[in-house]
């Protein structure tokens, strides 16, 4: 049998395939390559399974179910004939060759003969599916999905508990408790280690240090990360401090100049009434992770990262601060604090600021909070307090009524 | 069937192992010829991080033109995000401020940074409805989880943290620090050396 060669990684696939067995690339505008058959290789009249098919060509045959039914080339003759094929001549004049994919090629083909075992195929292992039940699995995975026309019969839905009446009755008794104005317990915000380390490695700076900032969060988490980086960038603004902003953002520049136009603001009210407004130069830096080392060729005197994940932090402790030795503050969600802790610990870091709590202690050491800083972040801090204890009251709803839900089905 | 035999692309290991050589002597001490070459190659990775930048906008655009064209299934919203990106790259490129420009700073404040955090905010509630399908006491293993996800999340909360005993929230931290994190870093690290191995197998040929 004459087999096709993958124009894409050169492997021989059998006549009739539409996609290569090894790398999956489309076969179907290739056609085999002239090869003269081996003498003993020549089909007799006799061979065909019925008149007018021939091994060559099954599709012929009037049992034939598809082009994809076509056996895999798996006797002595057909093996002698894909080595006689030329050998791998379109990849190796390539540039990019010998990239493979990282999985063995999985045979997906059905081999109708595998329902009756024959003494040849005694030593395979037998599959424990049909070929109709492999035809169709492979029809599921080559065809597009499609959506049924017609009506389906869709299983008995199984009993569950009926969650938005849970979520409703939850969010009605948490409106009504604040609604009625009881004093209810806000929680004063935790102080954690790390912010008072954070405030005296920007304090020590002289005036006129050379800092680096990283804006490494984007819009999705700036209604925690804005709120967290402002007392922070007031401190360095206050410092009178040079200031290197970098994001590897495309939206950072943007996320950067909105935060410093408030601080600014918030700071100097005198010179934004009188519509003075300072603009902070940010420089967007796209590849990713790969340039960060080129950062550590400038020298500074601290390196603040912004960033809502922990692995911003992390890369910037792995390709930069081994190359310039600044020291290192992270500004973090609180989501990011706890994989960040053990940085903080081996001294990697010289201070950790995270999430709302980390942004009220920052308030406080710095003195000069903004009366409407503390109340949002007083604010967040209870609500997110309140949402804990919502999870938590969900969980315990959830459990108790899938207890009773049990008990009611064992009895 | 016997599968090919594969060959190795020298062409990349021999670029791998220079791009190795240079990054890993540029950060040695006593080697600036090196930190030269490497600093370059940075600046290179910069480039072409904006022309593939450039690339996925006409990628983007080829393809949605495509589909407007052939008026494929869904052609309309195709036509929004085509007139969205010309819109928003026009009203940079056409003002003297560039990327500061007012216009683009407002769809930016207006549009898009609303429009992430409200798809942000939806997180919450698919973690209630989460916490409430699966932390359950009757799943397999899930006494556990669920122990382990009210400790630490009692500990955690400022006006919980005071309605427990004494040293409850101590132990808690301890545990996010010791076994969590040991177990975390463990991950990456594996992670990481099956990245390596993966990532040496693919250049040598061998997958």
């Amino acid at each position: 049998m004459a087999a096709i060669l993958c124009p894409h990684c050169g492997t021989p696939n059998r006549t009739g395939s539409n996609f290569c067995n090894r790398c999956g690339a489309d076969l179907r505008g290739e056609s085999p390559p002239p090869v003269e058959p081996p003498a003993a290789a020549s089909a007799a009249p006799g061979d065909a399974a019925t008149e007018g098919a021939s091994p060559a060509q099954p599709w012929l045959a009037p049992g034939f179910l598809g082009a994809d039914d076509v056996p895999f080339a798996d006797d002595e003759e057909e093996l002698a004939a894909l080595d006689a094929l030329p050998t791998l001549p379109a990849p190796a004049a390539r540039l990019v060759s010998g990239v493979q994919g990282l999985l063995d090629p999985i045979r997906v083909a059905a081999m109708p003969q595998d329902d009756a075992p024959t003494g040849d195929a005694a030593g395979a292992p037998e599959l424990p599916f049909s070929a109709e039940q492999l035809r169709r699995v492979r029809a599921l995975l080559v065809e597009e999905p499609v959506l049924a026309s017609g009506p389906t019969s869709r299983p008995a839905p199984a009993r569950s508990l009926w969650l938005p009446a849970i979520f409703l009755i939850f969010g009605l008794s948490v409106t009504l408790l604040l609604w009625s104005g009881w004093p209810l317990p806000a929680g004063a915000p935790m102080l954690w280690q790390g912010v008072e380390d954070a405030f005296a490695a920007v304090d020590r700076l002289p005036q006129g240090a050379r800092v680096q900032l990283l804006w490494a969060y984007d819009p999705a988490t700036a209604g925690e990360m804005e709120l967290v980086t402002a007392p922070v960038l007031r401190h360095l603004l206050a410092r009178n401090v040079t200031l290197d902003v970098v994001s590897l953002l495309p939206n950072g520049p943007a996320t950067a100049r909105r935060v410093f136009a408030t601080v600014e603001a918030e700071r100097l009210p005198d010179l934004s009434a009188i519509g003075v407004r300072r603009t902070l130069d940010v420089r967007f830096l796209p590849g990713g992770v790969t340039v960060l080392p080129l950062l550590g060729t400038a020298s500074a005197d601290l390196a603040v990262v912004f960033g809502a994940q922990a692995e911003d932090v992390q890369q910037w402790l792995e390709q930069v601060a081994p190359v310039n030795r600044a020291p290192v503050l992270a500004v973090t969600s609180a989501g990011a604090d706890p994989p960040l802790r053990p940085f903080l610990e081996s001294g990697q870091l010289v201070g950790l600021v995270s999430g709302y709590d980390g942004a009220y202690h920052y308030y406080e050491l710095l003195g000069e909070t903004p009366p409407a800083a503390v109340r949002s972040l007083r604010t967040q801090v209870a609500g997110q307090g309140y949402g804990a204890l919502a999870i938590l009251a969900i969980i315990v709803l959830g459990n108790l009524a899938a207890l009773l839900t049990g008990r009611r089905q064992d009895g | 069937m016997a599968s090919p035999p594969v060959r190795t692309n020298w062409l990349f290991v021999i670029l791998l192992v220079a791009a190795l050589a240079f990054v890993v002597l540029g950060r040695l001490p006593g080697w600036p010829g090196f930190s030269t070459v490497t600093r370059t190659g940075y600046t290179w990775a910069i480039l072409l991080g904006g022309v593939a930048l450039l690339l996925g906008v006409v990628n983007v655009l080829w393809l949605h033109i495509r589909r407007i064209a052939l008026g494929q299934r869904d052609w309309g919203l195709s036509l929004v995000l085509v007139a969205v990106l010309v819109a928003v790259a026009s009203s940079g490129l056409l003002s003297p401020a560039g990327a500061a420009s007012p216009l683009l700073e407002w769809i930016f404040d207006a549009v898009i940074a609303p429009g992430q955090a409200a798809l942000f905010a939806l997180l919450v509630f698919f973690m209630a409805a989460a916490a409430f399908q699966y932390l359950r006491i009757g799943r397999r293993g899930g006494a556990w989880l669920l122990a382990g996800f009210l400790v630490i999340l009692a500990a955690q909360t400022p006006f919980v943290t005071a309605w427990l005993p004494p040293g409850s929230a101590d132990a808690a931290n301890w545990f996010l620090n010791a076994p969590v994190m040991a177990a975390l870093r463990g991950v990456l690290l594996g992670g990481s050396l099956a990245l390596l191995v993966v990532g040496l197998r693919l250049l040598l040929g061998r997958p």
